[in-house]
Parts: C-alpha cells; sequence; structure tokens
C-alpha cells in the first residue's frame, strides 16, 4: 500500500495539508508537529485545539489515544477535555482502525435518490477497507447522491460509481490517486443576477473603502436595506451599528460558512466563484465596525474548499489588500449543524463544543473571546460589497420594500433543473417553480428543515421576509413522496444535531423520532402535536425552536 | 349513588404483590370498602378469567408475551384501567434489566450466575417468552389513571375507587404523590 | 422610593439592576420551578424549567435581565403543563427508579414532579446505556440519573476553582465527563469537602456515606413541597428535618 512519506510531509496539492489524500495510521509526533506547523505557522495553544484536532484526524484517519495525549500535554489540559471535543463534532473518532471512512449524505433529497442502496452496496463490498456510514446533508443536492471521503466529496452517484468506488478501496489505491472527475463539484447556476455576475477587483475595492468614512458606510448598507441572507434577515447595517458602538479594544468578523440548513449549497457556489466578492464584503465590515481580524468559519462539509480559498488568501496577502489592517483565518467546522447558531459557531472558534450561549448578551456586543463581533452570513458579506460598489439606490432597485436586492436560492429535489437560481426578493414561489421545471410539484420545503412546508395553496405566495422567509433552500416534492417520510427524515436530522444543551430539545427530539417512526396508524397525533409545540415553544436555541416544525406540519396537513 | 357495587379486578404482571400487600393495608377503611365492590378476577379471589369489570388494577410492567396477553384482556373487559405503582408505570426495579440482553440475562440468571446448580437456560414452550425490555404498561394499552408508588399508599386506592363511583377524576394530594 | 419594578402575574416584583427574573422573584419570596439554577452560580439556562411568558414569548427566567414594568406571566394552565413535561421529558430520558434510588425523597427532579403534579412520565422511557464510576473513595457517579444541569461543573470551577466536571457528547449521546487523563472521577482532584460533591439535585453525584439515614416520612420532601422547601439537599448546610 502507497502511503506519504512519513518525516517529509509533501506540500504539493496532491498530499498537502488537509488535501484530499489518505490518511496513514501509525502516530508519529513529530510528523503531527509538522502538520500543526504548516496549518498555524505560529505557536498554537488551546483555543486552536480543535482545529489541530481536525487536522490530525484527517492526516492519521483518528484521533488516538497517544494521539490525545500528546495534544493534551501540549495545551496543558487532559485528555478528557480533548475526547469531549471529539465526542461533540461528528467527523473526529478517537479510534478508527481502518483507514478511510465514507459519509453518505442523508438528507431527504439524496434519501429520494435512492441512498439506502448504494450506502449497502458499498458497505457490502468494503466493509474490511472502509467505514461507510450516513451524514447530515453535504451541501450537493443537486448532483446527488453524494458522499465525503476522508472529507471530500464524491458526487453523482450511482452503481457503477459505487463498484468502480469499492475496487479502489479494496485495491487500497491511495484516494489522491482516485480520478478527480469523481470528486467534480458544479456549479450549476441556472440564473445569475446582479450578485451572481459581480466579481470586484480588491486591487481597487480595497483602497476605495479603506478611504471611506465607517460610519457612511453603515449607513450606505442601512439605507439600502440589506437584510441577513442566513435566515433570521436582520438588519445587516444595525448589526454593524451596534458592533461599532460597543467600546472595546478590538472587534471581529465573522463569516458564517457553516451552511448547514439542508438542502442549501448557495454559500457554496459563492465561495467558489465569488470568494473575492465575500472577502470584499467582509474587510468593508471591518472597516465599518473598526476590526482588524476576519474569520471564515467553513463548515467541514466544505473541507474541499478550504485550500483554494487559503491560496487565494495567500494571493490577497501577497497584493497586500490584506495585511495589518485587516487579515482574515479560515476555521473549519466538524460535523455540527448548530455551530451555524452565531453564538455555537463563536464557541466552536474559540475551540470548544458548540453549545449556543445565553442571549443576551449579543454577540455584537460580547462576541468572540468575549469582544464585540459581526457574524454575517457568506452571502450577506458578498451583497455588501457589491453595495459598496452599486451603491444603495442601485440594491433597492429589485426586492421588495421590506427586503431589498436578490436573493440566492439552492434548488433541489423533483425538477428538471436543480441549482443555483438568483431572484429579486418578492418572486413568487410558483415562478421559480417554473423555472427550475417542476411540473409535478405537491410540497415545497422553503428554508429547510426549520423552514416552512408550503403546498399549492401556497405557491403563489412570494419569497421575502415578510411573507415566508427564504433562508436559501427550496427542496421540491412530487406527487410519488410521502410526507410523513419528509416529516421522519427533517426530525431524525433535528435529533442527531441537538447539542444536547436544552432539555425539551435534547430529550423531545428523541422521542419525536422515536415515535414518528412508528407506523403510522400507531403514531398519537394529539401527544406528537404537544410534544412538537413544547420543543418548539421552550428550547434554548433555534435549533430547538424549530425542531418542531416538520412534525407540525405533517400533522396539519394529514391530521388537521 | 347507585348501590350496584364496583366490579374491580386486579393482577400483578412484573411486579412483586407489594402493590397488592399495599392495597389490602387500609385497616379499618376496608369495612366501607366492601361496601363499595366486589372483586372479579384477581390473586385475591383466585378467579382465573376476567368477566366485564368497572375497574382494572394492574400491579407490574410487562417483561414477557404472556404479560402482554393478560394485560390485552384487562383493557378489554375494565372500563376503567389503572396503573398501580412504580413497575406498571415506568418498569420500576424490573426495568433494571433493560441495560442488558434479554441473552445476557439469561445467562447470568441460569449459567454464570452465584449458587447456580445445574446450570441450563430454560427451553420449556410452556413459558412465556421474555420481551427485548422491561416495558410501561401504557406503551401497549391505554391507561385511563396512574396510581405512582413503590408501593403506592391504601389511601391512593381509596380515592381511585371513590373517584370512579362518583365519575370524577382522581385527587392524589401531595402525600399520596410518590414514587416510592 | 422610586425603586423600578417589573410584573409576576399580578404582583409587583421589586429589582435591581443585574438582577434576572429568577433571582429577583426569590429575592421576594416567590417561587420559580428549577433545577440548573442556583443562586452561587452562573446562571445557565438548560433545564427549561423556570420558563415564563414575556411579550408573548417563552424566556428563561434564569437568563433574562429584569427590567422595568415588564410582564411575565408565570401561573398559567399552559406554563405549568410545559413545566410538567418537561420534568416527564427528564423522566423519560434516563433511567429513573425512584424505588432503588438513595435519593428518593431528597430529590429535586422528583420533588418537583410531586409538585407539577405529574403521576407518570406520558413519553415513554428510551431506557438509555449510561455509565457508572465508582473510582472515587467518596463521591459515587450513575449517570443513569444525570440530567446535565452542569451545577457540579460551575460549582467545581465557580466555588472549588476547579477543573473536575464536564459535559461531552452530543444530544441523544450527551454524557458526564470527569476531567482526568483516565476520564475517572478518582483521578481528578475532587474531596469529599468540595461544594461540587454536595450540589447534584438528583441522585447522580452520590456520596458514598450517609444514604438511607433519614426515615421516610421525615426526608426533605416528604411533607413539604418543593415549591415551600426550595431547592435543597440534606447536606447542604441548610437542611432541618
Ligand atoms: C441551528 C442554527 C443553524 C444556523 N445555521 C446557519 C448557517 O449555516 N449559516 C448562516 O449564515 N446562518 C445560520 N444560522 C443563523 C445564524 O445564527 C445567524 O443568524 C446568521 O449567521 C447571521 O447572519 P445574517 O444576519 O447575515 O443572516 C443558524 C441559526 C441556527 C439557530
Ligand atoms: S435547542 Fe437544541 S441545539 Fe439549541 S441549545 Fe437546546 S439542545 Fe442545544
Ligand atoms: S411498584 Fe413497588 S410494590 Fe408495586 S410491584 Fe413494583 S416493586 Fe412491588
Ligand atoms: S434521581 Fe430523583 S427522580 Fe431520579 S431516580 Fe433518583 S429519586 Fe427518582
Ligand atoms: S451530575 Fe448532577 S449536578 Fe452534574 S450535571 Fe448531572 S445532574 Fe447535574
Amino acid at each position: 500500500m502507497k502511503r506519504s512519506q512519513p518525516d517529509q510531509p509533501d506540500t504539493s496539492q496532491a498530499t498537502g495539508l488537509l488535501s484530499r489524500c489518505t490518511p496513514r495510521h501509525e502516530w508519529n509526533a513529530d510528523l503531527a508537529s509538522q502538520w500543526l506547523q504548516q496549518r498555524f505557522g505560529r505557536p498554537w495553544k488551546r483555543a486552536d485545539l480543535l482545529q489541530a484536532l481536525i487536522v490530525i484526524q484527517h492526516h492519521f484517519g483518528s484521533v488516538t489515544p497517544v494521539a490525545q495525549q500528546w495534544l493534551a500535554h501540549h495545551c496543558q489540559t487532559d485528555r478528557a477535555e480533548i475526547r469531549a471535543l471529539i465526542h461533540f463534532y461528528h467527523f473526529l473518532e478517537e479510534d478508527d482502525p481502518l483507514p478511510l471512512r465514507i459519509r453518505f449524505a442523508s438528507n431527504i433529497i439524496e434519501q429520494h435518490q435512492g441512498l439506502q442502496a448504494l450506502l449497502e452496496q458499498l458497505q457490502h463490498s468494503v466493509h474490511q477497507h472502509a467505514r461507510v456510514s450516513k451524514t447530515a446533508c453535504i451541501g450537493l443536492s443537486d448532483q446527488g447522491p453524494a458522499a465525503l471521503v476522508n472529507g471530500f466529496p464524491l458526487t453523482h452517484l450511482n452503481a457503477r460509481r459505487i463498484e468502480a468506488i469499492a475496487e479502489k478501496l479494496q485495491q487500497q489505491v491511495p484516494l489522491q490517486e482516485w480520478p478527480a472527475e469523481w470528486f467534480r463539484v458544479e456549479e450549476n447556476v441556472r440564473v445569475a443576477g446582479p450578485l451572481l455576475s459581480f466579481h470586484p477587483d480588491p486591487g481597487n475595492f480595497i483602497p476605495n473603502i479603506r478611504a471611506r468614512d465607517p460610519h457612511a458606510i453603515i449607513n450606505e448598507i442601512k439605507t439600502a436595506g440589506l437584510r441577513g441572507r442566513g435566515g433570521a434577515g436582520f438588519p445587516t447595517g444595525v448589526k454593524w451599528e451596534h458592533c461599532a458602538a460597543t467600546p472595546a479594544p478590538q472587534r471581529y468578523v465573522v463569516c458564517n460558512a457553516d451552511e448547514g440548513e439542508p438542502g442549501t449549497f448557495k454559500d457554496r457556489v459563492l465561495l467558489q466563484r465569488h470568494a473575492d466578492a465575500v472577502f470584499c464584503g467582509m474587510a468593508l465590515c471591518g472597516h465599518a465596525i473598526g476590526a482588524r481580524h476576519g474569520i471564515v468559519y467553513l463548515r467541514g462539509e466544505y473541507l474541499f474548499l478550504f485550500a483554494p480559498l487559503q491560496q487565494r488568501l495567500q494571493h490577497w496577502r501577497t497584493q497586500q489588500w490584506l495585511g495589518d489592517h485587516f487579515d482574515i483565518e479560515i476555521h473549519l467546522g466538524a460535523g455540527a449543524y448548530v455551530c451555524g447558531e452565531e453564538t455555537a459557531l463563536l464557541e466552536s472558534v474559540e475551540g470548544k463544543r458548540g453549545i449556543p450561549r445565553v442571549k443576551p448578551p449579543f454577540p455584537v456586543q460580547h462576541g468572540l473571546f468575549g469582544m464585540p463581533t459581526v457574524v454575517n452570513n457568506v452571502e450577506t458579506f458578498a451583497a455588501a460589497a457589491w453595495i459598496a460598489e452599486q451603491g444603495a439606490d442601485a440594491f433597492r432597485q429589485s426586492g421588495t420594500p421590506q427586503s431589498a436586492g436578490t436573493h440566492v436560492h439552492s434548488v433541489s429535489g423533483d425538477c428538471a433543473k436543480p441549482g443555483i437560481y438568483e431572484l429579486p426578493f418578492g418572486t413568487p414561489l410558483d415562478q421559480l417553480l417554473t423555472l427550475c421545471g417542476a411540473t409535478d410539484c405537491v410540497l415545497v420545503q422553503v428554508g429547510g428543515p426549520s423552514g416552512v412546508m408550503v403546498d399549492s395553496s401556497g405557491f403563489q405566495q412570494p419569497l421575502a421576509h415578510e411573507s415566508m422567509s427564504p433562508g436559501g433552500s427550496i427542496m421540491v416534492f412530487d406527487h410519488s413522496r410521502a410526507h410523513l417520510d419528509i416529516a421522519r427524515n427533517f426530525t431524525a436530522f433535528f435529533k442527531d444535531e441537538s447539542c444536547g444543551f436544552c432539555t425539551p430539545c435534547r430529550a423531545g427530539c428523541q422521542i419525536l423520532q422515536r415515535d414518528l417512526q412508528q407506523p403510522s396508524h400507531r403514531i398519537d397525533t394529539q401527544a406528537l402535536r404537544q410534544l412538537a409545540q413544547l420543543v418548539n415553544d421552550t428550547s434554548h436555541c433555534g435549533l430547538g425552536q424549530t425542531a418542531g416544525r416538520p412534525v407540525l406540519f405533517w400533522l396539519d396537513r394529514e391530521h388537521p | 349513588m347507585s348501590a350496584r357495587k364496583l366490579k374491580v379486578a386486579t393482577c400483578s404482571l412484573a411486579g412483586c404483590f407489594g402493590c397488592h400487600m399495599s392495597f389490602l393495608d387500609m385497616d379499618e377503611q376496608i369495612v366501607d370498602l366492601i361496601e363499595l365492590i366486589e372483586f372479579d378476577r384477581s390473586p385475591l379471589t383466585d378467579i382465573k378469567t376476567i368477566g366485564a369489570c368497572d375497574i382494572g388494577l394492574i400491579e407490574g410492567g410487562l417483561c414477557n408475551d404472556e404479560n402482554v396477553h393478560v394485560l390485552q384482556q384487562f383493557r378489554q373487559h375494565c372500563r376503567i384501567l389503572v396503573a398501580v405503582g412504580a413497575c406498571a408505570i415506568n418498569g420500576g426495579v424490573p426495568a433494571l434489566r433493560n441495560r442488558f440482553t434479554v441473552q445476557e440475562c439469561l445467562e447470568e440468571s441460569y449459567l454464570h450466575g452465584v449458587g447456580v446448580v445445574e446450570a441450563q437456560i430454560p427451553a420449556d414452550p410452556e413459558l412465556p417468552s421474555l420481551l427485548p425490555q422491561v416495558i410501561p404498561i401504557q406503551n401497549v394499552v391505554k391507561v385511563d389513571f396512574f396510581l405512582p408508588g413503590c408501593p403506592p399508599p391504601a389511601t391512593a386506592f381509596v380515592e381511585i375507587i371513590q373517584a370512579v363511583r362518583d365519575n370524577r377524576e382522581p385527587r392524589l394530594d401531595y402525600p399520596m404523590r410518590r414514587f416510592d | 422610593m422610586n425603586e423600578p419594578v417589573f410584573w409576576l402575574d399580578d404582583k409587583a416584583i421589586p429589582f435591581r439592576d443585574g438582577q434576572t427574573v429568577m433571582t429577583a422573584v426569590t429575592a421576594a419570596g416567590h417561587y420559580i420551578p428549577h433545577l440548573c439554577h442556583h443562586p452561587d452560580l452562573t446562571p445557565h439556562g438548560s433545564c427549561r424549567l423556570c420558563i415564563v411568558q414575556i411579550d408573548g414569548r417563552i424566556r428563561a427566567a434564569c437568563t433574562t435581565p429584569a427590567q422595568a414594568n415588564m410582564k411575565v406571566t408565570f401561573d398559567t394552565t399552559l406554563l405549568n403543563q410545559q413545566r410538567r413535561q418537561i420534568v416527564e421529558l427528564l423522566f423519560a430520558e434516563g433511567n429513573h427508579l425512584c424505588p432503588s434510588c438513595e435519593v428518593s425523597g431528597n430529590c429535586q427532579l422528583q420533588a418537583l414532579a410531586y409538585d407539577l403534579g405529574m403521576t407518570h412520565s406520558e413519553f415513554a422511557p428510551l431506557y438509555p446505556q449510561r455509565e457508572t464510576d465508582g473510582s472515587h473513595p467518596d463521591i459515587f457517579v450513575d449517570q443513569d440519573r444525570c440530567i446535565f444541569c452542569e451545577l457540579c461543573t460551575r460549582s467545581a470551577r465557580e466555588l472549588d476553582q476547579k477543573n473536575i466536571f464536564g459535559i461531552s457528547g452530543r444530544g441523544s449521546h450527551t454524557y458526564l465527563l470527569a476531567h482526568s487523563d483516565s476520564g475517572k472521577l478518582g483521578d481528578t482532584a475532587l474531596t469529599e469537602t468540595d461544594r461540587a460533591a454536595h450540589i447534584c439535585p438528583v441522585g447522580c453525584l452520590l456520596p458514598r456515606n450517609g444514604n438511607y439515614q433519614i426515615p421516610i416520612g421525615e426526608r426533605l420532601y416528604d411533607a413539604q413541597p418543593i415549591h415551600i422547601r426550595g431547592n435543597h439537599r440534606p447536606d447542604d448546610g441548610e437542611f432541618t428535618p
């Protein structure tokens, strides 16, 4: 079996840091030090522990007890603390004797695409070579069924491809030598509006904004009426203003690229082809609020974007678009939907388990390491950069008075043309359905499992904050799909992703999930409704506060 | 108030008869109670089949398929079914076995346990087979009232019977609400 | 006499700046059900028993700052039912076999169940598989009963200045962890005299000595409900039989 050389990490693309490779298995402290040196480029400490674990996991296949001891020693902590992290993040493992781990995306879209059969096919043929399991949506619903192998996405899976993959596994071909085309991630941009046509030149953009008055920038964002694209729709200018107004020695700009809401993949596409726009937006925010540090929290599922984004940032640095005035780091997630919640995300960036904090105080007052912090979605930053370049008036020309501008939708499911659609806010849902070729559409899930389920009675509604908050995910279901199966899939998702902090969500989701598995005639619909409502009403964070929704939408439709 | 006595059936499933003992442990109140009720199937009467009843008192949870069968019979014949005691309500002490598989339990009891002689796992088809876990009775049938306690105090039994007679919800005051 | 007040149903509750709804209500002599709140510790907001309604939204009283003239709805049929259901969820989620539990009668979870009128959990038990840890000479750990309130983790850190307990895992795999390389409590610096050794509201962290010494009938919550007795343990120095 071919393996990377133990003592000299090869920095070429094939086996570079966090690149697509088969992990080596024997622990080697010197090699680990070298990888971590490459990752951080500076001495690293307790707050970097999660990032360190991700590197170790990736290159050694798991974080074994010896590795834990070594890390504990380095961070002057105990192994229990390290295990606490490993056991929180789905992608970290304590001990995995097999060289590779393959995780199939198991969102309802992939379930409908036949994920189970493919998974079993692979499991049967490679159980001595790879561990095969499921994971939540990996942001590839438009090109599924898909899976991650040591973090890298395999798209367009079918029985033949699985057979070929099994062969590679049986022959122990290193991952870096698998055909590149298996890993091709398509952009599938179907309708590009202003944002998806936006390619700012940082060489102009950065000096321009640095010459501008920070207050004027905030006012322009406010005038434009930009609202957060991460789901909640909070006015971005107001958020920046609050952050700028909180006295503090330093501030942070955080880009939320966790994109965990099943069926959402627009942020992936923005990072694939508009990274400069996103970075420009972050730099803009940094200048507006007086922050010198920017962080992109990139979900572990998008590991394949890590190296290109790092390279791009490096280019920015050599051009001095980044530097002492403002710099950007990438932090990786490791399989935790809850880390998209802004305060859980901050905990994760601090190297802890992603448990949502108590609000207030809000991040703009007390954020990363206690400092005022702006957390915005990827698309929000790109749109902010667009506004800085084209002006608030131009921005307001599309959309509605309460929801200005355009929104990028990720469309998947039973339609001819799944992919990315950028449309003005206020576009009726059925217009989007026509565009994507959803000819036999019965149900549409808008905004992912935490959003709303719409049937034909709601297809005329506009996609805008004032009607149904679009979030970014549109999943289309035709007449062959059972609403109960959808509710089961989404409820299982929430159960798997509950962080476990608060009672209603931790215990309630387990019971919802279990009771929903029963044959439909045995389900006590009244009890289920009450429990779903309890979870929504009384949970600590947004995850639990929407976790009962899939059950309630199913009950409302089929057991009113 | 009708003069007809309430028909009461009782049984012990995966329980210890402690609840039954508590039921009888009501001193002179039993004289009044006898005016109110008559027993149908019950370990107290030795009647083996159940007829139409007003109240079924179930002690113990479900640990084998025979328990399930008896419980279903009770549900069919009783107007009001009462889960009596911790075991019926959440499995109680017998549910301590739920962290083990049935096979592990059998091996420990009949093969490897302390003091086992003639080690052999019983396999007589006449014997009821064990459920994978000990479960509460409300997992399987609808239960009308719950009498917590291990065992519930005698006064709680009286309250349930009076409530059924008066066609009202039972009132379990603080001292009657106890889980041990 | 310009002390600010907020309203708990129809009662005016005076408060000082920095107080939460919970601390102000407690200081005013009223009781809001809770398990993870402790007056000496940073608020946590995880058990969700202290839910109240403010501006139509349900919030945790223990983490909500008091504000002048705020209307806090507390005693409604729905909220009481939801509090009871949260207790029922805790029962269903762990293995709470009270008849065989050392702290029965002195347990705050059980006492809240009594007080909220719970006779049974309407949710079928999940019977999880959880660990025990007998490695410490004075304190036994039985995770079947852990409710993840983190009173132990917070009291160790904030009152004893030690890092002894933590919570790990996620969701249905959440578990209590001891901060040592072995993960065993016996290998931590916990001592019998630590506050953390005497703060668990349920029977998860058990002192090895002194169990079953209070006769039935005289235990903390045998005669008086928790809304009168308050959240206590027999060994927290405030117990009088
Ligand atoms: C469980 C949960 C998951 C979330 N996931 C994301 C996410 O993946 N990406 C995102 O931008 N916002 C996510 N959010 C919303 C964030 O908390 C936050 O509101 C958002 O990042 C703010 O950015 P915006 O104002 O630009 O939308 C999530 C919220 C919750 C409760
Ligand atoms: S609602 Fe769920 S995800 Fe959010 S804090 Fe509670 S347990 Fe964690
Ligand atoms: S509840 Fe207690 S007394 Fe009743 S059967 Fe069970 S163990 Fe025996
Ligand atoms: S911890 Fe409390 S509720 Fe749980 S078994 Fe013990 S006494 Fe009962
Ligand atoms: S051990 Fe006790 S104090 Fe600690 S989290 Fe569990 S229930 Fe709370």
